[in-house]
């Protein structure tokens, strides 16, 4: 999803970018659920400490609007929808959500592609979940280190990292479609081509030996 | 007396006796086929191979039965077709199909039939010895009569024929329900497959500033967020949508795009193609507000045939100088961030590689004598304070001007003229966030880091040094119209001052906004190409300024050093 924490927290956290030559630490973890047409579920969940949890209030936490629209911009690769927010200040982890639409493109035969962003790197594959992570500055002195996870649907398969035409990385896996519709093709035809031979044979390959 | 069953055949004078003991008979066939008892003529095609079926139904009193086998001409007796089975009385006329062989049936109780063997051909029946009828002799001839042995015990001929033909019917019942469920299951298919059917939405920008092209083109730029328009596709239909291409043009100024492609767009499925327009540097050179159109071409083949659509999309860019603060709907604006929502835009106002910016920075240099690289807190205050010396003693000055409130379609915010760093440095006056971006410029070209705080009907710059030492100014004190005092410039502490008091009663407040300048530009939001200068010309105006304005040194008192702020000082106040 590019770059949405680290925009949203660079503006969150400008004041504090004036001054820090400490390095602060934040830690986000995403995941992005597809399902096999493409749509999903994001969710973003930032851990913060006591004076970054105070600066995303005074930002965001009476103006949850606020974060639709700004986090909207920045998922601008999708048709996002259902947003929500739930902070628990107990241990100042703010959690984000939403669902989208156009996660992937499908390439034809059954091949799906996904496009990595550039900033995320590794990419260990555990069935159909990816794992990413990487760090990345926020803002003067503030790092956010993103654990990301990728799961893919379930009877995704023939998964490969490659490169797109325009030289982006992309993963590609291999999932059946066509459902219903393809399997009523099929066993149709099988069965005419079926009915037809045996009748035929019926017809012509058995003939009555009485007559 | 041995009751026997004789058949005679007759036809044309030709007569040919068949008999069999009663006693040992079960049943006998008629037909073509060399396994029947009674055979006719191969070449007789009225007759089918296994015709008809003679049996003994019943023994007292004797009845023998005639069974047709489903033969293709029918079985008659005494001239009518029979269905089925009919009991035979002695006499009766069998033939079989119209126009076929006749035999007349009797019951005798004696043999008058000798015993045929050498000659005939016997066949190897099992169980039973069969005489065949030999040939029929030539007209007129009488036949010999053929005397058959026992033919018992019967052949289970008739009941192997009913059995294929059974699976042959079976088969064929099979076979057709085959084709009747795939004739359904296609026909289901064709119910759910039906045919593609894209539907789409197109989302545009109302509004480009000139001066900020280069982000709308960035799909990198601030993680992608001022994309100029979006298109989102959906498969509403059952069947696939293939070879989906989006395109773009900007009639005079954008030729068509190369088009973004969807190979296949399954049902149910959202492809989204963002456009991010690679405006050319022309745009520099508009002056005020000029309407445009986007078009936006649909290309796909949704199984009914190509289609074709393209829609067309009203924006307008602004002129190289003017500057919306927003670009979101009024309805949707509850706080400063929404109503100030293109600020970070305002870093690329700050061309710290324009020409023009850097012969300024050579002056304020030379005529300093120099400074150092922006490491630390002396290298910071040697640049700042000359920097604001060289101004008063250009003469340059503040001229307050407020924005003009605008509205384009459902956005109303505040459009104000903001001219490049270089503009001020030839008009020699600016506006508080002009001078503030100015200083922002000749900072960044000193190797500082450099920020933009905007507080409600006002901006000033913060520079911060490489240890993190920083330090805001008030940039307006030059003169004008600072303090109420016009024409006056303030001292270089008072500046500092009232840069940091400012700060500090604002940091922290929602209707604050500080940009980080180089975190923006390294975000993409990049300064426009500018044209060139005549670097002469302006070295020779900024000496003649000068010259004529005096170096108005701000003597800055002793013991009345800068407030300089360190980092912690500023987190935690």
């Amino acid at each position: 999803m590019r770059r949405i924490p680290l925009i949203l927290l660079s503006i969150a956290f400008a004041a504090a970018a004036l001054a820090a030559p400490q390095l602060e630490t934040i830690n986000i973890d995403q995941t992005l659920t597809v399902d096999p047409v493409g749509d999903g579920v994001l969710t973003l969940k930032l851990t913060l400490d006591g004076e970054q949890f105070q600066m995303w209030q005074q930002k965001y936490g009476q103006n949850a609007s606020l974060l639709k629209r700004d986090m909207s911009q920045y998922v601008s690769q999708y048709e996002a929808y259902g947003w929500d927010m739930q902070e628990n200040q107990m241990d100042r982890i703010v959690t984000v959500t939403c669902k989208f639409k156009g996660g992937m493109l499908y390439r034809g035969g059954g091949i799906f592609e996904f496009r990595v962003p550039k900033a995320w790197r590794g990419g260990t594959r555990h069935d159909n979940t990816y794992l990413f992570n990487f760090v990345q500055p926020v803002a003067d002195g503030v790092v956010s280190q993103n654990n990301v996870t990728l799961i893919l649907p379930a009877a995704a398969s023939d998964f490969s990292d490659d490169k797109s035409e325009t030289g982006d990385r992309v993963i590609r896996y291999h999932l059946p479609v066509g459902g219903m519709g393809a399997w009523l093709l099929w066993v149709g035809l099988a069965a005419l081509v079926a009915g037809a031979g045996v009748t035929a044979f019926a017809e012509w390959g058995m003939k009555a030996p009485a007559r | 007396m041995e009751l026997r069953a004789v058949l005679s055949y007759l036809r044309e004078g030709i007569s040919t006796k068949d008999e069999f003991p009663i006693a040992s008979l079960v049943e006998l066939t008629l037909g073509r086929d060399p396994s029947c008892q009674i055979r006719c003529d191969e070449r007789d095609e009225s007759a089918s191979r296994r015709h008809a079926r003679l049996s003994v139904g019943r023994r007292d009193p004797l009845e023998i039965v005639l069974t047709d086998l489903n033969s293709r001409n029918g079985t008659f007796v005494n001239g009518q077709r029979i269905q089925g089975s009919v009991k035979l009385s002695s006499g009766d006329r069998i033939q079989l199909g119209a126009g076929g062989p006749v035999y007349q049936f009797e019951i005798a109780g004696q043999s008058e039939t000798k015993v045929v063997t050498p000659t005939a051909q016997v066949m190897d029946v099992p169980a039973a010895t069969v005489v065949v009828p030999v040939p029929p002799p030539p007209p007129q001839a009488v036949a010999p009569q053929q005397t058959f042995d026992v033919p018992a015990p019967p052949r289970p001929a008739a009941p192997a024929v009913g059995s294929a033909l059974s699976a042959r019917r079976t088969l064929m019942y099979i076979g057709l329900g085959l084709m009747a469920l795939g004739a359904a299951a296609l026909g289901a298919y064709a119910l759910v497959r039906g045919h593609g059917s894209l539907s789409y939405k197109v989302y545009h920008q109302r509004t480009v500033m000139s001066v900020a092209y280069k982000a709308y083109g960035n799909p990198e730029a601030v993680g992608g967020r001022y994309w100029f328009a979006r298109t989102v596709l959906q498969n509403t239909g059952k069947g696939v949508v293939k070879n989906v291409h989006v395109s773009y043009q900007i009639p005079g100024f954008m030729t068509w795009t190369t088009p973004d492609e969807a190979p296949e767009v399954l049902p149910n499925q959202t492809v989204v193609f963002v456009y991010y327009p690679k405006f050319p540097s022309k745009l520099t050179e508009l002056r005020s507000r000029t309407p445009a159109v986007l078009e936006v071409k649909i290309e796909y083949d949704d199984g009914t045939g190509h289609q074709e659509h393209i829609e067309k999309r009203e924006f307008e860019f602004f002129g190289v100088n003017e500057f919306a603060y927003g670009s979101m709907p009024a309805s949707e604006v509850v706080s400063r961030s929404d109503a100030e929502n293109n600020n970070p835009l305002l870093a690329a106002y700050v061309t710290d590689e324009d020409q023009a910016v850097k012969t300024f920075y050579a002056k304020v240099a030379e005529v300093s004598g120099g400074f150092g690289t922006g490491a630390n807190e002396k290298d910071l205050l040697q640049f700042m304070k000359s920097t604001y010396n060289y101004m008063v003693s250009l003469g340059m000055t503040y001229s307050g001007a407020k924005g003009v409130p605008d509205e384009t379609g459902d956005v109303k915010t505040l459009v104000q003229s903001i001219r490049l760093p270089r503009d001020l440095i030839y008009g020699n006056s600016g506006l508080c966030v002009e001078l503030a971006i100015l200083w922002a410029a000749l900072g960044q070209g000193a190797g500082l880091k450099t920020f933009l705080v905007l507080i409600p009907g006002h901006a000033f710059p913060v520079l911060q040094a490489q240890d993190g030492t920083t330090i805001p100014i008030e940039s307006t004190a030059i003169g004008g119209s600072f303090g109420g005092n016009l024409g006056k410039a303030a001292s270089w502490d008072q500046a500092i001052e009232s840069a940091s008091k400012t700060l500090k009663e604002n940091r922290g407040k929602p209707t604050t906004d500080i940009l980080d300048v180089r975190e923006l530009q390294g975000m993409g939001i990049r300064p426009p190409e500018l044209s060139e200068i005549n670097r002469a010309e302006l070295v020779k105006m900024l000496d003649d300024r000068r010259a004529k304005h005096g170096p108005r040194v701000v003597v800055v008192p002793p013991r009345q050093q800068p407030v300089v702020y360190r980092w912690w000082w500023w987190r935690r106040r």
